[in-house]
């Protein structure tokens, strides 16, 4: 498959100076390393402050690297960085990036503007975008009366406006209901389809497991895992996990299975009536006699052993 | 990705959706109580004290004086800050960021951001001068109209020039408008409005001769009183190539601040 984005070795460091005037340094980007084929998804995850955002603004342009390479559909992000401007789409998670007191309508005529979209297509385009992401009726009030949902999906709106070959998507759900979360994210596979690049960061497992092809794992600036969301939780997962319905809730039950040797966490919650255990153990630890007489062999209602969710492969991973 | 024949727009129409975009997304007192108090209200205030003052001097030509100069001190005071709230809250707001991730012509862009700020200041001009006129009596009886016209919207087109030559700082510098203030606010003692310029030593005298108001306010007086254009065109000649100036280092600037913000990182602290 052709490899539309490609990072070398990039590095960002954020440079600033405390009230003392002393200087402080803030490595966001430690040697990074992707690759990003042509007509996938590509999930970024990552704590708050792993670099998701600033990988997104470097290959969006907004940022420079301070050393390292990468390029955007073969133009090099700082010496051709109009060529890259001309193929991106951008959105942004957060409230910020419109113009409040303009309407909807507006906003989007502006950037249409700024993309040189000719008066036609523009037209054609806003309206277009408009009732994908469902603010036609909303199109002529002015942004600062929307909700937090309606100004996400016009960050959207944006983000589409100009057909782009490759979207940059940071967040793109935050703020939005389940409703509008699960529309958006329709509109993810037929846009693939059409043969668009995403690159997409998000804090939802369940999201980045649902649309993305290949998944990246960052922590402290750097690619800590990386494949498909099958590979993550197979290969990369520090953890197998073991599910087990109890009928009798035991008080110390997960303090003592957190002491068997191999298990990492024990998350309790309920089923009903019954107790449910999550365990994540050590792969190839096999804990089941072990739970089996903590808890009493009559109380124990079942005991699996499954593979982790993402979500459950990501924690073993950041730890 | 449309083809860029489907998509060119006309150079024209996008540099004019810029231009209404960015004033009425982007200036601070486009609504009625800040439009009245700071394009209007408070330039009258300003010419009342000045020329009042002058009055008490006991020569009407003090009071035409100082009425003439603030009246183009309003002009800076409207049309500075009004661009420069172009730049400022396009990047506190986060929609400067977008705009750099476009394709967007630059020099367009640069332009546009001052186009309706112009008329402002002209408002203000002509508003703190009917206020002379009115409430001081200044006399517009052998007013040079053509000359005197010419001057004040070159001179006015200088400080909008001198504004898009400021407004980038923000780009770069998140406190500038506060900096900025302070150059106004020079502007009201070294460019002539009240003090006269030889009263300076000589190197200050040619920095005011730097500064927009300063080459082109001499037209404006001489034109007032009926002189010829031609007896000070060399004043308004250099207003005009002073704007000039600005303009250009104001794009260079435009264009350096970008790299800046890409290299440092300020619009991205600006989000944290």
């Amino acid at each position: 498959m052709e490899t539309i984005i490609e990072c070398t070795d990039v590095k960002r460091i954020y440079s600033s100076r405390t009230r003392t005037g002393q200087k402080r340094e803030t490595v966001a980007l430690n040697g990074l390393n992707l690759q990003v084929s042509k007509g996938t998804v590509f999930g970024l995850l990552g704590p708050n402050g792993a670099g998701k955002t600033t990988t997104i603004r470097i290959l969006s342009t907004l940022l420079i690297p301070n050393s390292g390479k990468a390029t955007v559909a073969g133009f090099d992000i700082v010496k051709e960085a109009s060529e890259v401007r001309k193929r991106i789409g951008l959105i942004l998670g957060g409230e910020r990036g419109l113009y409040g007191r303009l309407t909807g309508k507006e906003n989007l005529n502006y950037f249409a503007a700024i993309n040189h979209m000719s008066a036609s297509l523009s037209r054609r385009r806003v309206d277009e975008v408009l009732k994908m992401v469902t603010l036609t009726e909303a199109k002529d009030r002015p942004v600062e009366q929307y909700s937090r949902g309606m100004r996400q999906r016009l960050h959207v709106a944006r983000g589409l406006l100009t057909d782009p070959e490759i979207l940059f998507m940071d967040e793109p759900t935050i703020g939005l209901d389940p409703v509008g979360a699960q529309e958006l994210r329709q509109m993810i596979p037929p846009m693939v389809k059409e043969g668009k690049t995403i690159v997409l960061t998000t804090h939802y497992m369940s999201e980045a497991d649902e649309l993305s092809d290949r998944i990246a794992i960052i922590d402290r600036g750097a690619i800590v895992a990386e494949g498909t969301p099958s590979d993550i939780k197979r290969k990369f997962s520090k953890v197998r996990i073991f599910e087990v319905l109890s009928r009798q809730s035991q008080t110390n039950a997960s303090g003592e299975l957190a002491s068997i040797k191999g298990v990492e966490r024990v998350i309790a919650g309920s089923d009903g009536a019954l107790l449910k255990l999550t365990i994540h153990v050590i792969p190839g630890t096999d804990i089941s006699e072990k739970v089996t007489e903590i808890l009493g062999r009559a109380n124990v209602e079942s005991c699996i052993t499954r593979e982790p969710t993402l979500e459950e492969a990501y924690l073993s991973i950041i730890k | 990705m449309f083809t860029k024949e489907a998509s060119w727009g006309s150079p024209v129409r996008n540099f004019l959706i810029q231009a209404d975009t960015t004033y009425r997304g982007l200036f601070g007192w486009l609504n009625w109580f800040g439009y009245i108090s700071n394009v209007i209200f408070r330039p009258v205030v300003l010419v009342l004290i000045y020329s009042v003052l002058g009055r008490f001097s006991g020569s009407p030509e003090v009071g035409r004086t100082y009425a003439l100069g603030i009246a183009c001190f309003t002009m800076a005071m409207n049309i500075l800050p009004g661009i420069a709230q172009c730049y400022t809250y396009d990047r506190t707001g986060g929609t400067l960021s977008f705009f750099f991730a476009s394709p967007a012509n630059r020099l367009e862009s640069y332009l546009a951001r001052a186009v309706l700020h112009y008329p402002n200041g002209l408002l203000s001009f002509v508003s703190t001068m009917v206020t002379a006129w009115l409430v001081v009596g200044i006399d517009f009886s052998s007013v040079n109209w053509g000359g005197f016209i010419l001057a004040v919207f070159t001179t006015a087109l200088s400080i909008a020039a001198l504004g898009e030559f400021l407004g980038p700082f923000a780009i770069a510098f998140r406190d500038w408008s506060n900096i900025q203030n302070i150059l106004v606010g020079m502007m009201l003692v070294f460019s002539g409005v009240i003090i006269p310029l030889n009263v300076f030593p000589v190197p200050i005298q040619e920095f005011a001769r730097l500064l927009p108001i300063t080459n082109g306010l001499v037209s404006i007086r001489s034109t007032f009183v009926g002189a010829p254009l031609a007896e000070n065109s060399g004043y308004l000649i250099r207003e005009g190539l002073t704007g000039l100036a600005y303009l250009a280092l104001g794009y260079l600037g435009f264009g350096l601040f970008e790299k800046v913000a890409r290299r440092n990182g300020a619009l991205e602290q600006e989000s944290l």
